[in-house]
């Protein structure tokens, strides 16, 4: 229960928040009841000057008082039915995106409880091969040109770029180039994902836009590994084709 | 092999395709058995050598022309599969690499071993994309 001063002073911030709207409809109440100044009728127009304005408005009736208080709380419930209804209709949708979203993240297992094997299989449904080839056509392009601005063309070596080996453990200067291909891939796979909306993010890599190859997590390696599992066929028919040159 | 037209000059990016510059003429020697003499030593025997008296007996000289920028297009689209267009730029530098590795002199590329070229860091280890014995 409020007390008594409480309610004085919820009333009497109430009368300083309806001021301005009460001092605008005391008025136009006085406007509409001045007396028209006589310069003014004889050229036609029907305004009041503003000294006669000023003294009428000073002279608020009850009934103006009562009528202006009236109509300001009536204004005052439509609005606040009109917030109910719109908090109603908010709310709903809110909640029911909520269930969906909550139904779907309670399913997602966490990436740190996940196997390898899960996290690839995970990773692999999020980008396909079709995918991580399409973005390593871009940066193939870009590495080849990268190395022919490098080295002249006399002495570039643009041809083993092209047959990723199997064997990344050995600093070779395919492996080292193959390994930034890799994670140049990876970055565009993931800034590509992250550009989506939230919830249409795969759940292993929501929110992340980057590889840091100097701080990579399992789920970076695990995409490593799924872009290094594409070259293996292509690898195999572009050695078949360079063969043909010697066969 | 040998570079068909030595004395052409170098194109631009844009007109490598089809360019006299790339052409290179191979020489192969061919037999039904696959084997050939090498300097006195004549062609072991095989089960599949041809009769003596069959048109096919006999080593046979094949020359075909091969356009190492064709072959460095036909590569880039086999590593990436879909249709992508790469630039001009890209694919000469790819064929002015494989055109060079083919007219090289240097053979050494196919008697070093493997596990020698896979402690180079430099680029041109061109051994590496050779047939290892083990068939790897």
């Amino acid at each position: 229960m409020l007390s008594q001063p409480e309610i004085e002073a919820i009333a009497g911030a109430m009368l300083a928040a309806m001021r301005p709207d009460l001092e605008e409809t005391f008025a136009r109440t006085r406007v509409a009841a001045a007396p028209l100044d006589a310069s003014a009728a004889s050229s036609g127009g029907g305004f009041a000057t503003p000294a006669a304005l000023k003294a009428s408005a000073n002279r608020p009736s009850v009934e103006d008082v009562e009528t202006a208080v009236k109509g300001c709380f009536l204004a005052f419930e439509e609005r606040i039915v009109k917030l109910v209804k719109m908090g109603d209709t908010l709310i709903g949708e809110l909640t029911k995106h909520f269930d969906a979203s909550l139904e779907k993240f309670l399913c997602e297992r966490l990436v740190t409880r996940m196997t390898e094997i899960e996290l690839i299989t995970a990773l692999e449904t999020a980008f396909s091969s079709p995918t991580i080839r399409r973005e390593n056509a871009h940066v193939l392009n870009n590495m080849l040109l990268s190395v022919n601005e490098d080295v002249p063309n006399d002495q570039s070596d643009t041809v083993t770029v092209s047959f990723p080996p199997a064997n990344f453990l050995l600093q070779t200067f395919p492996t080292v180039n193959i390994t930034t291909l890799c994670l140049c891939v990876a970055e565009r796979l993931l800034q590509a994902s992250a550009r989506r909306p939230l919830q249409q993010q795969p759940h292993v890599g929501r929110g992340k836009s980057r590889v840091d190859p100097e701080a990579m997590y399992p789920v970076d390696h695990a995409i490593d590994t799924i872009i290094r599992g594409t070259f293996h066929d292509p690898r195999c028919w572009a050695r078949k084709l360079f063969y043909i040159l010697f066969a | 092999m040998e570079l068909t037209h030595p004395e052409a000059a170098k194109p631009s990016a844009h007109d490598g395709a089809d360019a006299d510059y790339f052409v290179v003429t191979s020489t192969l020697t061919a037999t039904c058995s696959g084997y050939i003499a090498v300097g006195d030593l004549p062609p072991p025997d095989h089960k599949t050598d041809a009769e003596p008296v069959s048109v096919l007996d006999d080593e046979r000289t094949i020359t075909r022309a091969e356009n190492p920028h064709n072959t460095a297009l036909r590569i880039l689209k086999a590593v990436v599969r879909p249709a992508h267009k790469f630039d001009d730029r890209a694919v000469v530098s790819l064929a002015m690499t494989l055109r060079r590795l083919l007219v090289s002199p240097d053979r050494a590329r196919l008697t070093k071993p493997h596990r020698e070229a896979e402690k180079g860091v430099a680029p041109g280890e061109w051994t590496l994309l050779m047939l290892r014995t083990d068939g790897k």
